[in-house]
């Protein structure tokens, strides 16, 4: 009987978030007729995708307790350094991009060695690297956007369209979605993130080296935000200094109002790609609406909000 | 105090000389322990008598200020409890047992999941072998819930306590540490974990049981060590001493 009704619970849990954006198709498609136009359908996934691939690994670290503010900052930075070495240095487009990913994976070490072997709140490490990573950005640019045309097949891989019209993000985004849920879910390593996360001491107790977790888990994260802003910079082809700024946040609210905690431990994928399409379908439909997108990030507030109360009081009707 | 055999043959675990330092607070002070394969030890003495830390750095938690362990007649350093693991040493610690949001047979496997190969290369947690056999390692201390893919949030402390001692036996360690197994238990559930630990020494295991209750010690323990402010301060034969002079000594302390 107990076993049943924690189950519902769990499902209603899952369900809020599908409701929710199903809620929201429904009032935007009947405010405007195109809304669930294909065309339309594609364009919302694909404002959604770079941010979601971010949020994917954004839910993974929160699950481990631990939080990433510099994924905006390394969204820029990794491709930024690519298009230096690429337009000035000359350096051909797949080695300065796979220099641009070590470097992520580099950025993403940072963060997680400072944050287990200090001991200190990842909030405060990456909110310090954020500021960092920024700041690197900018003097490496000068302050300027950087061109990054090329037309190398990697170019249209990570960031082109299949036809004329199918974002190949799309794809991307689905890929690292899948990704991820195969790591929460399917592998001992997911296992040890949820233990790591829902109570440390227990993991460590149990022989889990939870810093190592952590770790792996912070360069999993910077990896997929570089490679993020490479979908972006080769779908733009230039890479600006201020790219990817409130991302971190962003994904943040995506990863919670798809029922991702704020303690650790808890939070599922889908529930994440779900919130993330939830923030793609305000971003587009605010547009249709013919509102002022001034009020975006307004209407994104107030469901996340909305969002956290109603998995607060499932929560506590589980007790 | 020092009477006793250095490491041999004989001692599964001998634990010299042991000293715990928290910053200035003394835990323990000098304790010399010693078990022999396949007995049961009781561990007793009062609160802050310094059982738990004795046994956290047993089970590789805190590393020893002083001293030195010796285990299957190895002596060993164990840097984390990983370390205590892999040499084959199960412990049930009474406050960070387990993990609320995780499901119960994912924490009774957390750490070393059992894995299979999807095509032959990717790894994969192999969820029908876990889910079996946590049913197993439950039903083999007597206990039955609902379902092993519940979250342990909703289950009662009793509950909380059988998935950490069917954790604890399902390996097949040459040591279980049980730190007060069945504070939170029903008579009957405690009747079966009592029962349990017997049977483990029957099956070639060694088991470190700490208990408030004396009298469950007396019931099962072949012999038993009292801690008190950090010494110990007897070992005794279970059946070379009562249940009232234990009493008195831990009273007098």
């Amino acid at each position: 009987m107990a076993a049943l009704k924690l189950k519902k619970s769990f499902e209603m849990r899952g369900l809020g978030v599908l409701i929710a954006a199903i809620v929201l198709a429904i009032v935007f498609s009947i405010a405007n007729s195109n809304f669930l136009s294909p065309y339309n359908l594609l364009i919302t996934v694909r404002m959604a995708s770079e941010l979601g691939i971010i949020a994917a690994g954004v839910t993974l670290l929160m699950v481990a307790g631990e939080f990433d503010l510099s994924v905006g900052s390394t969204y820029a930075l990794c491709p930024m350094v690519t298009a230096i070495l690429y337009s000035n240095f000359n350096v051909p487009i797949i080695f300065a991009v796979m220099v641009g990913l070590m470097l992520a994976l580099v950025l993403g070490f940072i963060n997680g060695f400072i944050t287990t072997k200090a001991g200190i709140p990842s909030f405060i490490t990456t909110l310090g690297t954020m500021l960092i990573y920024r700041a690197l950005v900018l003097v490496i640019a000068g302050g300027m956007p950087i061109k990054i045309r090329s037309e190398a097949l990697i170019s249209d891989v990570i960031g082109g369209t299949i036809g004329d019209l199918f974002p190949v993000a799309i794809i991307w985004f689905l890929f690292f979605i899948g990704i991820s849920y195969y790591i929460l879910e399917h592998t001992a390593f997911g296992n040890k993130i949820r233990a790591t996360g829902g109570n440390k001491e227990a993991a460590i107790a149990a022989g889990i080296n939870t810093t190592r977790v952590k770790i792996i888990t912070f360069m999993f994260v910077s990896f997929l935000a570089a490679f993020a802003g490479y979908v972006q910079c080769f779908r733009l082809g230039s890479v600006a200094p201020l790219n990817g700024r409130g991302f971190e946040l962003q994904a943040i609210a995506a990863s919670v109002i798809g029922g991702t905690s704020l303690f650790g431990g808890v939070g599922t994928i889908i529930g994440t790609a779900l919130g993330v399409l939830i923030t793609g379908m305000i971003k587009n439909g605010i547009v249709l609406l013919g509102v002022s997108v001034y009020w975006q990030n307004g209407f994104l507030g107030s469901i996340l909000i909305a969002a956290v109360i109603i998995n607060v009081f499932i929560s506590k009707r589980r007790r | 105090m020092n009477m006793q055999n250095k490491v041999s043959v004989d001692n599964l675990v001998y634990m010299e000389g042991i000293s715990k330092y928290f910053g200035e607070v003394m835990a323990l002070d000098d304790v010399y322990f010693a078990i022999k394969p396949c007995e049961i030890v009781g561990l007793v003495g009062d609160n802050g008598a310094g059982k738990s830390t004795l046994i956290k750095i047993l089970s590789g938690l805190y590393p020893p200020t002083k001293g030195v362990i010796y285990f299957d007649g190895k002596k060993i350093h164990f840097s984390s409890p990983r370390d205590a693991i892999n040499a084959g040493i199960e412990t049930t610690h009474q406050d960070l047992a387990l993990v609320d949001d995780l499901e119960i047979h994912r924490n009774i496997f957390m750490g070393r999941e059992p894995k299979r190969l999807l095509a032959g290369f990717i790894p994969y947690l192999n969820k029908q072998e876990m889910i079996r056999e946590a049913e197993k390692a439950l039903g083999n201390i007597g206990i039955h819930l609902g379902s092993v893919e519940d979250i342990v949030k909703n289950l009662s402390g009793g509950e909380k306590q059988s998935v950490s001692i069917g954790r604890a036996t399902y390996f097949k360690a040459k040591l279980v540490i049980m730190d007060e197994p069945t504070a939170a238990m029903s008579l009957k559930e405690t009747k079966k974990i009592l029962e349990l630990m017997v049977r483990l020494k029957e099956t070639g295991s060694t088991v470190i049981f700490i208990s408030h209750n004396i009298h469950h010690v007396f019931s099962i323990a072949d012999r038993l060590a009292i801690l008190s402010r950090g010494k110990k301060i007897a070992d005794l034969k279970i059946s070379e001493t009562t249940e009232e002079e234990v009493s008195t000594i831990i009273m007098n302390n």
